[in-house]
């Protein structure tokens, strides 16, 4: 689908101690899609351009995200207010220096903290909650917040597939680990049985398996417990531990008798 | 990739020309030579240069004469003699030269001394295709074989020998002219002979700093690790692109960890735990927390095992090294009396935090 910019949040003066010269900072979200059907990845991009002469620093907070605030009005009229909320463990710092006339993009998958499902219009309001400055702390710019439209259609299974397979085609042929990353966070935000055979075959690439391994224990039908019992015999140790995991958590969570006897023949073989 | 089925000599003119001509390879195996912790690999170049037996024109004596001398990173580094059963017609040579070990991220250039752009050679049997000069980068193997260099030679020369120059030489057995050539210069052959990079070893991740830990300031008993750092051999972090740097946690027993409840609330995490992040961040942090506490609070003490470690798909294969390993021990104790309050406390590497009492 095409990638439309809603809004261009944020074009602001740049001041210095030198009065006559005039910089600008341009923060702006765009929604990768401006219409999805339910169940299909929703991704933001935020882009921080440094249009001065001087290195500016921006801090997205922990994991990219904990100095934003998210506020998402749902077609049923409730409206649903986070900060991300921090995960345990390591973490990118989320704070980076631009320097003069370049920019920053970062992406992020909604689908984490948001339910997408229900078919409607979506108002999506997001803030950088801390200032742009420049490397001595002084304050370039201030976000107010940007308002975003996002039309989630009904369910479409062809084309919750053909999404799919892009995201999958794309991690195989990322050039970077941030790239498939990226691509691998959108793919694991399909949390639909549809997802299964492309979280299997992403789990071997770019060290994927805890992205793509929490998504198979979600959907956790039959086809998931398959695909997880795959990568519990898989030679990708990592992939091993944590498929493991996931069974035993299914094991414990699931009520199928049958399901729950293949993980333990799984867990257990020869018991 | 043609067959190194290249039927040819040269010869070198004293004064004029300088040259030799052959087939260059840099071996070196990527498991074998590897060192433990990811940082270098050992590289045994060997230079050969190759042809078929009835094209040798030359005897034993000639190609004995021939050695190969190898500037490292502009240096000299070592000469090499040519291996050869003396009185047989030669087929090969080749040049086994001291290992090096070479950095992650290095870059060795080799080339041959004395070797100079515009150098004439002369054949004398130019019959195939010529290859030579190459570079073999394990890593990949679209690099490993530039074929090809000459093509603009006419193909017409089957066999040459000049005895006026090279009286010992026996002659062909063809009744062919000599024949010499010069060779043009050519854009990939300019730079593969002339200036040879003969291996780029993939930057890694290098120099872990674990950074001081501090407790967080509202007094949650959360250690927190925010000055993590790590380089790139190369010196730029954009060349770590395909790695990765991760945590690779283990908590007790086998399967998902329960946190002990009481004191904490009975939270799951999944055992291991494994995160990674995209290795041209160069940094990140690392927040050590817990569940709410729950009462009535129980002694609990428990260690974490954790490393720090790094994979790099375009090295080794992708297999992870380590960093560094940690112990992360948390415990929920008892003041003796007659305080009798209950704390929290959590250390890392010589650092802790606390909640001192618990509520």
């Amino acid at each position: 689908m095409r990638s439309v910019t809603l809004v261009w949040a944020l074009l602001m003066a740049f001041s210095t101690t030198s009065s006559s010269q005039t910089s600008l900072a341009g923060l702006a979200y765009s929604l990768e899609s401006d219409a999805v059907s339910a169940r299909e990845p929703v991704g933001l991009s935020v882009t921080v351009s440094n249009k001065s002469d001087q290195a500016i620093a921006v801090d997205f907070g922990r994991e990219g995200t904990q100095n934003l605030t998210f506020s998402v009005l749902s077609p049923d009229g409730s409206t649903k207010t986070i900060v991300p909320p921090l995960r345990k463990g390591l973490a990118p710092r989320g704070d980076f220096k631009i320097l003069p006339g370049k920019s920053l993009a970062k992406h992020i998958v909604l689908n984490e903290w948001f339910d997408f499902t229900a078919v409607g219009q979506y108002r999506i309001e997001v803030r950088l909650t801390s200032p742009i400055t420049d490397l001595q702390g002084e304050v370039v710019a201030t976000d107010p917040g940007t308002q975003l439209s996002l039309d989630v259609l009904p369910e479409d299974d062809s084309q919750l597939q053909k999404t799919c397979a892009r995201l999958l085609a794309e991690i195989s042929s990322s050039s970077s680990y941030a790239q498939a990353e990226g691509a691998g966070k959108k793919l694991a935000a399909i949390a639909d049985p549809i997802a299964v055979p492309y979280l299997l075959r992403a789990t071997s690439l770019w060290h994927l398996e805890p992205i793509t391994i929490p998504t198979l224990s979600k959907i956790g039908d039959a086809t998931a417990v398959d695909a997880l019992i795959v990568l519990l015999n898989s030679k990708d140790s990592d992939a091993t531990a944590l498929s493991r995991s996931s069974l035993m958590d299914l094991k414990g969570r699931l009520t199928d008798p049958s399901l729950q006897d293949k993980i333990r023949g799984a867990l257990e073989p020869g018991s | 990739m043609r067959m190194l089925r290249l039927l040819f000599l040269l010869l070198f003119l004293s004064g004029l020309c300088s040259a030799q001509i052959g087939t260059w390879t840099l071996y070196y195996s990527e498991n074998d030579a590897l060192s433990s912790d990811g940082s270098s690999v050992v590289i045994t170049p060997t230079v050969s240069i190759s042809g078929s037996t009835n094209a040798w024109c030359l005897n034993s004596r000639e190609f004995a004469s021939y050695t190969a001398a190898v500037m490292l990173n502009g240096n000299p580094w070592a000469v090499g003699q040519p291996t050869y059963a003396a009185g047989a017609r030669g087929t090969s040579l080749s040049y086994t030269f001291p290992s090096v070990t070479v950095a992650a991220g290095g870059v060795v250039d080799m080339s041959y001394a004395g070797k100079v752009e515009g150098d004439c050679f002369k054949f004398l049997d130019l019959s195939d295709a010529i290859s030579f000069g190459y570079v073999e980068d394990a890593y990949d193997p679209s690099d490993t074989f530039v074929d090809g260099f000459l093509p603009d030679i006419p193909p017409t020369f089957p066999c040459a020998i000049d005895t006026s120059f090279y009286p010992d030489v026996q002659p062909c057995s063809l009744p062919w002219p000599p024949v010499w050539a010069s060779i043009t210069p050519y854009p990939i052959y300019s730079a593969d002979i002339d200036s040879q990079q003969v291996a780029q070893v993939i930057a890694t991740p290098t120099n872990f700093q674990l950074g001081p830990g501090t407790a967080d300031p509202s007094g949650n008993g959360y250690l927190d690790f925010n000055s993590i750092s790590w380089q790139s051999s190369s010196g730029n972090l954009s060349d770590l692109s395909a790695c990765v740097v991760g945590e690779y946690v283990t908590y007790p027993g086998t399967g998902n960890f329960v946190w002990p409840s009481p004191p904490y609330q009975a939270e799951t995490m999944s055992n291991p735990t494994i995160i990674n992040i995209a290795a041209t961040e160069g940094g990140c942090a690392d927040v050590h927390s817990h569940p709410a506490f729950q009462t009535p609070y129980a002694a609990s003490n428990f260690n974490s095992a954790q490393q720090y470690r790094w994979s790099c798909s375009n090295w080794a294969n992708g297999q992870w090294f380590n960093f560094s390993n940690y112990t992360i021990s948390r415990g929920v104790n008892q003041h003796p009396a007659p305080s009798n309050a209950w704390y929290y406390l959590i250390t890392k590497a010589g650092y802790s935090a606390s909640v001192d009492p618990l509520p």
